[in-house]
């Protein structure tokens, strides 16, 4: 697990880098574009103070050892504050909109995707169907734009944020919560169809696959009845590669949708990560790409352990392979 | 004759594809005795497993029973109720599922596929003991390691924590014959329960059968394509081809004097030990044909060494019946029938 840490965070500095110039080139193109012109004094100065005078190399190490030793993100250039308190707060934020939006879409396709299969071929399964490809072949950016035109042509307002502004700064009250689930259902439709709709297509594939196994038959050819046979044979079974997809959730969870992010103007991590890439603000980008790899693989590791925990194929069969 | 557990009449279960409607059991008339053993013979296609799963209505999508009769008479000689048509049956009627698991246990060709990986044999025995039986958990459990123990699992009682795919074929299809006797069945259906295990293992599982058989007063429905295991168990045989029962015997009758030209056929491919040396073994010419092109008469005619032309490929053969339970379906014997 460290070492594959250590790769990515390689990889991420490198990756990072790829793009000619550096932080200051972007400072210095912006200030051009103001009409003000750094003198290669100035240039000087501002790479010696951000550290970007060294090779490649120093600045991976200088950054490497700064969060290993100290747990030092390093600074965002473009927000001038740690990188740590840029991400703080809106780590909360995007954790709610994501964690809520996880919840519904695993509340709504679960039954979804298992009625689908088990009355395949029925008008309610064609229709699940099709909805579900739309669902899947329309980007979510055109959907939040669509919603965008249609809440400016018919309330002549754009639902952006997760609050009003008058609410915003409010402390926590009644008040604010009600405003904050007016606006949240937005960002959940619109980050939830996609979501829906591919957990749809894969539960029913699953489960479609698992129907036709004989242990479905010989279940049903010794009396159990419908309902628990469908719990406790087919369905268990079509649990697993549903279990295998947490390791990619959880990033998504804390990134949130970078371009409905966006689009929407939600404080989440995703618009700071897109900002962050785009004026080369490398210690704030690596540290959101860094930290989203750390939980790529501890959520790899928790659905690890989840199927261990599941399937005692994985539990026992890979002991045995241990000893041999 | 006296009355018969089960009988089938007029069975007509078929598939829907794309390129038509195959008729996979095209009238079959069966019936299983109590306490008898019947096999059914024939080759793969030949419908003989569709008809034993349409005993229990196990025929899913998009399959379908189209018609027929499936009577049991099972309360009936238990003097618990009167008989009924399982294909009639409400899916949600009580006695269906009485009948799956209870009356009749069935087992199937691929022990280790025919059990839940994920759950071990003891959680999937005990649910159905619960089933049928209403035992609590804790007596379900004994009554597990008991069954297990009667089909000859040895060290029962830390096998029933093992997981199906922690057990040979053979151990599978042993804890998938404890499932099938949770309920005392008066028949067990074996749908070529050896068909996957290794010659050995064939041999202890037909014992196994033979003897709890014997012990448990059941009647037997043999479903298999081995003549060895036909001449080893059965009271009486059916031959099936292509959908249909072409020939019904008592075993003696059956090996000593075959009537039907395909189950003369299918004996004269028998290898047998010595006779065969030196020679190339007789077979069946041609192969069988594809249900969707069922030749027209006879639907054996084509193969058939006795075929006779200008009949056997226009006319339908007619059933002949022997007497004693003994038929068989071919034009030879039309006037044979006249005499008798």
């Amino acid at each position: 697990m460290a070492a594959t840490l250590l790769a990515i965070s390689l990889v991420v500095f490198v990756i990072i880098n790829l793009p000619p110039g550096d932080y200051v080139t972007a400072l210095q193109s912006r200030y051009a574009a103001q009409g003000q012109n750094l003198t290669l004094q100035d240039i000087e100065n501002l790479r010696v103070r951000y550290g970007l005078d060294g090779n490649l190399l120093q600045q991976y190490w200088h950054w490497f050892t700064q969060i290993v030793v100290h747990g030092d993100l390093g600074m965002s250039f473009e927000h001038e504050k740690p990188v740590s308190q840029v991400i703080a707060p809106r780590l909360g934020w995007t954790l709610a909109v994501s964690v809520i939006t996880l919840l519904v879409t695993w509340a709504l396709a679960f039954p979804i995707g298992i009625y689908s299969a088990v009355k395949q071929h029925s008008v309610g399964d064609y229709a699940v169907t099709t909805v579900s490809f739309l669902g899947l072949a329309t980007p979510n950016f055109l959907i939040a734009l669509v919603f965008i035109y249609f809440s400016v042509t018919w309330f002549g307002s754009v639902p952006s944020g997760l609050c009003s502004p008058e609410w915003c700064d409010a402390s926590w009250n009644l008040g604010k919560l009600l405003d904050l689930l007016g606006h949240l259902w937005i960002p959940m439709l619109v980050i939830g169809t996609a979501g829906v709709a591919g957990l749809v297509r894969i539960i029913r594939n699953n489960l479609l696959d698992e129907l036709r196994r004989p242990y479905v038959t010989a279940a049903r050819a010794r009396g159990v009845p419908e309902g628990p046979l469908l719990r406790r044979y087919p369905l268990r079974v079509a649990l697993n590669p549903f279990v295998s997809t947490i390791g990619w959730v959880l990033p998504l969870l804390l990134v949130g949708d970078i371009v409905v992010g966006q689009i929407l103007s939600l404080p989440t991590l995703g618009p700071i990560l897109l900002g962050s890439l785009k004026s080369q603000d490398m210690y704030l980008a690596g540290s959101i790409i860094m930290v989203l790899s750390v939980v790529t693989v501890i959520g790899t590791l928790i659905s690890d352990l989840l199927l261990g925990w599941l399937d005692p194929r994985i539990r026992l069969m890979g002991a045995q392979g241990a000893r041999q | 004759m006296e009355q018969p557990l089960l009988e089938i009449s007029g069975l007509h279960t078929s598939f829907g594809t794309y390129d038509g409607k195959v008729r996979a059991v095209d009238g079959v008339d069966l019936s299983v005795h109590a306490g008898r053993t019947l096999c059914v013979v024939g080759e793969s296609g030949c419908g003989k497993s569709v008809t034993a799963r349409s005993i229990l209505r196990l025929v899913e999508e998009p399959g379908s029973i189209d018609a027929g009769t499936i009577t049991w008479n099972g309360d009936l000689l238990e003097g618990t109720g009167e008989p009924f048509d399982v294909l009639a049956l409400d899916p949600k009627d009580k006695r269906l599922q009485k009948l799956r698991g209870g009356d009749i246990g069935m087992i199937f060709q691929e022990p280790a596929a025919s059990l839940l990986p994920l759950r071990t044999v003891g959680a999937q025995l005990v649910e159905t003991l619960r089933i049928h039986t209403g035992l609590d958990k804790k007596a379900a459990r004994a009554k597990a390691i008991e069954l297990l123990d009667t089909v000859g699992i040895p060290d029962a009682g830390r096998r029933v924590d093992a997981y199906p795919f922690q057990l040979s074929g053979g151990m599978c299809q042993r804890v998938m014959i404890a499932i099938a006797l949770c309920a005392n069945p008066s028949l067990l259906i074996a749908d070529e329960p050896t068909t996957a295990l290794d010659v050995t293992t064939q041999a202890r599982i037909l014992d196994l059968i033979r003897s709890l058989q014997a012990e448990h007063h059941m009647a037997v429905m043999f479903i298999t394509h081995d003549l060895g295991v036909v001449a080893e168990l059965a009271d009486e045989v059916a031959v099936m081809y292509l959908g249909r029962v072409v020939e019904r015997a008592s075993v003696e009758e059956l090996f000593a004097d075959p009537k039907h030209p395909y189950t003369k056929a299918l004996l004269a491919s028998v290898p047998v030990l010595g006779r065969d040396r030196g020679r190339d073994l007789p077979t069946i010419p041609g192969a069988v044909p594809g249900p969707l092109h069922r030749p027209g008469g006879c639907s054996f005619h084509p193969r058939c060494a006795e075929a006779i032309a200008g009949t056997c490929d226009v006319e339908a053969p007619p059933e002949v019946d022997f007497g004693g339970g003994r038929t068989a379906e071919c034009v030879l014997y039309e006037t044979e029938e006249a005499r008798t």
